[in-house]
């Protein structure tokens, strides 16, 4: 059984749960079943959102300067996180 | 994080690899026009359990099926039910069964009768396509040579290589890191080491590769409508060549 191709750095949004519409950066995964997702915000990268793959809409853009650094161990702030959102998020992906 | 298998675990992997073996070529033989999917998923949960084990898929994140059974423009987790197989079609079957705690996870596409020439291309080149990204997971290949290879032959023939679902690693949970995508350039990603147990697995379409999933949350489809096949493997990297673990 195959699994969902979900990148770290990839734009999600939530599709379950009381932050039903909220939209994250995938900034870690846990056994490919849980995704760690931060939005800058009330979810830092410090504190990510635990939540289900199967939770989560997933959408095209990935913040690729977000993924190299998570990737290569370095530090980003949350500022960096919701910059890449503002960017990439377009409502038309939905 | 990456899970490195020792000697015993492998073991135990190729148990459940056995049996997962031997129930495809069970479901194999019974495939034939009329009969239904969900009289394929009740012959594999029969002999999964007359073996021991327990089948993987059955409840996995809700899944309601002991196998993925999806036909024709059905890429993959098509939910087993009362369609009827017809002349022509092809049916690819997914199975995974546990066993001591241990996964194994293999997909094969059988055509059902006789189907045309261009899906039959379509089975082989896929197939192919499988063994050619296993023959690169040797010690010291990165984990994109096996992705570059099954996409290079596929992309050969004109077809298209689904993006949006990966492979995996395999082993006390069916979907362990890494990732395996069946697309990308060589030489990237973690470098394969002995002990490494992957699933690789080629959904190759005939036009498109790009797929949507339907309203049931689980049959993904191609989204021009053309058929796609599917076949997988569980690997074992060893020091050598690397080991089929779902192959009698």
């Amino acid at each position: 059984m195959s699994v969902v191709n979900i990148s770290i750095g990839q734009l999600v949004t939530s599709n379950a749960g009381r932050d039903q519409t909220n939209i994250y950066l995938v900034v870690g995964t846990q056994q490919n079943k849980f995704l760690l997702l931060a939005n800058g915000r009330e979810r830092t990268f410090k504190n990510p959102k635990q939540k289900n793959i199967r939770h989560v809409n997933v959408l095209k853009p990935i913040a690729q300067g977000v993924a190299e650094k998570i990737q290569s161990g370095m530090k980003i702030t949350d500022e960096e996180i919701r910059q890449a959102i503002k960017i990439l998020y377009k409502p038309d992906d939905l | 994080m990456i899970i490195l298998k020792s000697e015993r675990e492998i073991n135990y992997l190729r148990d459940a690899g056995r049996i997962v073996a031997e129930t495809h070529e069970e479901v194999k033989n019974a495939v034939k026009p009329g009969v239904t999917t969900l009289d394929l998923d009740r012959i594999a949960e029969e002999y999964i359990k007359g073996r021991g084990a327990i089948p993987a898929f059955k409840g996995y994140h809700g899944f309601n099926g002991n196998i993925c059974s999806s036909i024709n423009e059905e890429v993959v987790h098509g939910i087993p039910g009362l369609r009827k197989l017809e002349t022509g079609d092809n049916v690819s079957i997914d199975i995974g069964a546990v066993i001591n705690g241990y996964n194994g996870d293999a997909a094969i596409t059988v055509p059902v009768g006789e189907i045309d020439a261009e899906v039959q291309k379509l089975l082989d080149v896929t197939e192919e396509s499988l063994y050619k990204g296993i023959e690169q997971a040797i010690v010291g290949n990165r984990l994109s040579d096996i992705s570059h290879a099954v996409q290079s032959h596929a992309e050969e023939y004109g077809f298209g290589v689904v993006r949006d679902y990966v492979g995996h690693g395999i082993g006390r949970s069916m979907h362990e890191d890494p990732q395996v995508p069946n697309y990308g350039n060589p030489g990237r990603g973690p470098r394969l080491k002995a002990g490494m147990t992957l699933a690789i697995e080629p959904m190759i379409n005939l036009g498109t590769y790009e797929v949507k999933t339907l309203d049931d949350g689980w049959t993904v489809v191609t989204l021009d409508g053309k058929r796609s096949a599917h076949f997988e493997h569980s690997i074992a990297i060893t020091d050598g060549k690397p080991e089929i673990l779902t192959k009698l």
